[in-house]
């Protein structure tokens, strides 16, 4: 579905300026980009969140000068903006619009980032309702930094809790949210851990009892290769952070479910290529996108163009769930 | 309000040789707390004639070392919590005012919460319902997801789950139901969660959602959160069937 304030219907890089006069002009909008800047602009019917790496209409870009910015269409009601603390989260699918979709930003490595990773996939309601969105995230180079999200409609930013748009739709538009994943499971072992967590000690390979770190130490293993489950046919990935030999613990960006087989992701020849090959002609009409920052640091996208689909490389995706290493896109049909 | 345990013990439809041995109220909350423990006889001496002892039965009551302690059903309108004996009993296990090791709501009160999840009340709907905190209702649900507690009804003599009603009684349910999508009690949802049927899956939502109800499925504790999960399926198909034109072909044309 075609807007009218970019040529890309996912969105465009653009300065404070170009950002604020959409935002004045009544237009209801996404935002990404640095702190300094979105505190700069003014209120009203936006949410974003703090990031400075983009897909931008240049291809890959790290910038704290400009926003990215994404016109979310209003063709029902208006949309309802509000924070959710940890203890409300469980209730965003319940309070989504019975048709339309939500839109939600979490501040990553925070408890509510966790929580919702974790018990997520059981909240009321979940995948009844289009849930899209993504984790906001800073500088890697920056010491100290960390994660926000705003509420345009108050100015208010926030390091804990959620920033969500509730976006109804009229009954004959359809929202979707897909993916572009082009991990998929290698042919290696099948990896179960014993508990769910952000963190992997006792594992079974192929069904015996392992230690993962061990295991990763062995095979030598690629850490910049997600781990990847079958979800029905959808590959969904869980990255590793760090391997901590001495403690046998491996640390990942997003959590492993105890009931979920995995197997660590067939290598990657050429990424781009491999990429914009997958990528299906409707994810170009997307009306939201986010890719992940560590496919832009992994595949060294910086100054290259990953297809049209356009948006934030964030610390983690949302559809429905989250992911990691993933291009995430809503459509409205 | 009469704070009398025999009252109590009625109310509850406790039996010997167990009785409610203290009832405590707190009035603001409007929440009353009761303590199970065993009646028996207690002999008691008392003068009788001439100075000589008299034997005397008289009922009393003894308290366990330590309780578990259980969210029953609101009784006349108290929030009502239960304190059984720790380690329960064998006599008590099934009694409805008793619940699972570790849980928060008895037997009697999960029942109720799992038949109205099954008739897809909102969390929050039966949390303002039966005045439950959404905290324990959400640990609830989880436990039900995982397995660990079941429905706390009878098990099901039949291995396919019973459902609650697969018929719609609004016209707004009878209008759902003049959808394309098979009947609650079609046999394709028992296949299709089970893991038994092979489908080619489009759409990310129903990917995402099957690998859970089969996941769910195969840890739950009894048929009743089985078919709690089937009604999951059923419901998605039905409010998401304009975008499940591809599986719902598979699923209308399967033999």
């Amino acid at each position: 579905m075609q807007n009218n304030f970019s040529s890309n219907p996912s969105g465009k890089l653009a300065s404070l300026q170009e950002v604020s006069a959409a935002i004045q002009s009544g237009r209801c909008l996404s935002i990404a980009g640095d702190e300094q800047l979105l505190m700069q602009l003014p209120a009203g019917q936006w949410i974003g969140g703090t990031i400075p790496y983009f897909m931008g209409q240049g291809g890959g870009k790290t910038t704290k000068e400009e926003l990215f910015v994404t016109e979310i269409p209003v063709l029902d009601a208006a949309p309802v903006i509000q924070y959710y603390t940890q203890e409300q989260l469980d209730q965003v699918c319940l309070d989504a619009p019975e048709n339309g979709f939500t839109l939600m930003v979490l501040p990553a490595f925070t408890e509510i980032h966790s929580y919702f990773a974790r018990t997520g996939p059981q909240f009321p309601d979940m995948f009844m309702k289009p849930l899209v969105g993504w984790v906001s995230g800073f500088h890697l180079g920056d010491a100290g930094a960390s994660a926000k999200v705003i509420n345009g409609q108050t100015m208010e930013m926030d390091s804990q809790r959620a920033i969500v748009m509730h976006v109804p739709l009229p009954a004959e538009r359809m929202a979707r949210v897909e993916i572009v994943n082009v991990f998929t499971q290698g042919q290696g072992d099948v990896i179960r851990v014993s508990e769910t967590g952000f963190t992997a000690k006792d594992c079974t390979i192929n069904g015996k009892p392992a230690v993962l770190s061990e295991y990763v130490e062995l095979h030598k293993i690629d850490t910049r290769l997600p781990l990847v489950a079958d979800y029905s046919g959808a590959a969904i990935n869980v990255c590793i952070k760090e391997v901590r030999t001495a403690d046998k613990a491996v640390d990942f960006y997003g959590p492993l479910f105890d009931d979920i087989d995995y197997r660590f992701a067939a290598p990657l020849h050429d990424y781009v290529a491999q990429f914009n090959q997958a990528v299906p002609a409707e994810a170009f009409q997307a009306n939201f996108a986010c890719n992940c920052v560590l496919n832009y640091l992994y595949l060294g996208l910086e100054g290259k163009q990953v297809s049209a689909v356009l948006g934030p490389m964030t610390f983690g995706e949302i559809a429905y769930q989250l992911v990691n290493q993933t291009l995430v896109y809503l459509t409205i049909d | 309000m009469n704070t009398s345990p025999s009252l109590w013990t009625t109310l509850l439809g406790i039996d010997a040789p167990w009785v409610v041995t203290k009832a405590q109220f707190n009035h603001n909350l409007k929440r009353v707390d009761v303590w199970i423990g065993v009646q028996h006889v207690q002999v008691k001496s008392k003068s009788g004639w001439f100075g000589r002892k008299k034997s005397q039965e008289a009922p009393a009551t003894l308290s366990a070392a330590s309780y578990e302690k259980w969210r029953h059903l609101n009784l006349a309108g108290w929030q009502t919590f239960v304190h059984s004996p720790w380690p329960t009993p064998s006599d008590l296990l099934q009694k409805p005012w008793v619940g699972e090791a570790g849980q928060h709501f008895s037997h009697a009160q999960s029942r109720l919460i799992f038949t109205m999840m099954g008739e897809g009340a909102s969390l929050a709907t039966i949390c303002a319902a039966l005045e439950v905190s959404l905290a324990d209702l959400w640990k609830f649900k989880l436990a039900l997801d995982k397995g660990v507690v079941g429905s706390s009804a009878p098990l099901a003599k039949s291995s396919k789950p019973a459902f609650v009603s697969a018929q719609p009684q609004t016209a707004a349910a009878k209008a759902e139901y003049d959808s394309l999508v098979p009947a609650l009690d079609d046999a394709v949802w028992l296949t299709l969660a089970s893991g038994r049927m092979d489908m080619e899956i489009k759409t990310l939502s129903l990917r995402l959602l099957l690998t859970r109800v089969k996941s769910q499925y195969q840890m739950a504790a009894d048929d009743e959160v089985r078919a709690l999960r089937i009604r999951e399926l059923h419901r998605f198909f039905e409010k998401n069937q304009r975008a499940l034109s591809h599986e719902l072909g598979q699923l209308l044309y399967k033999d």
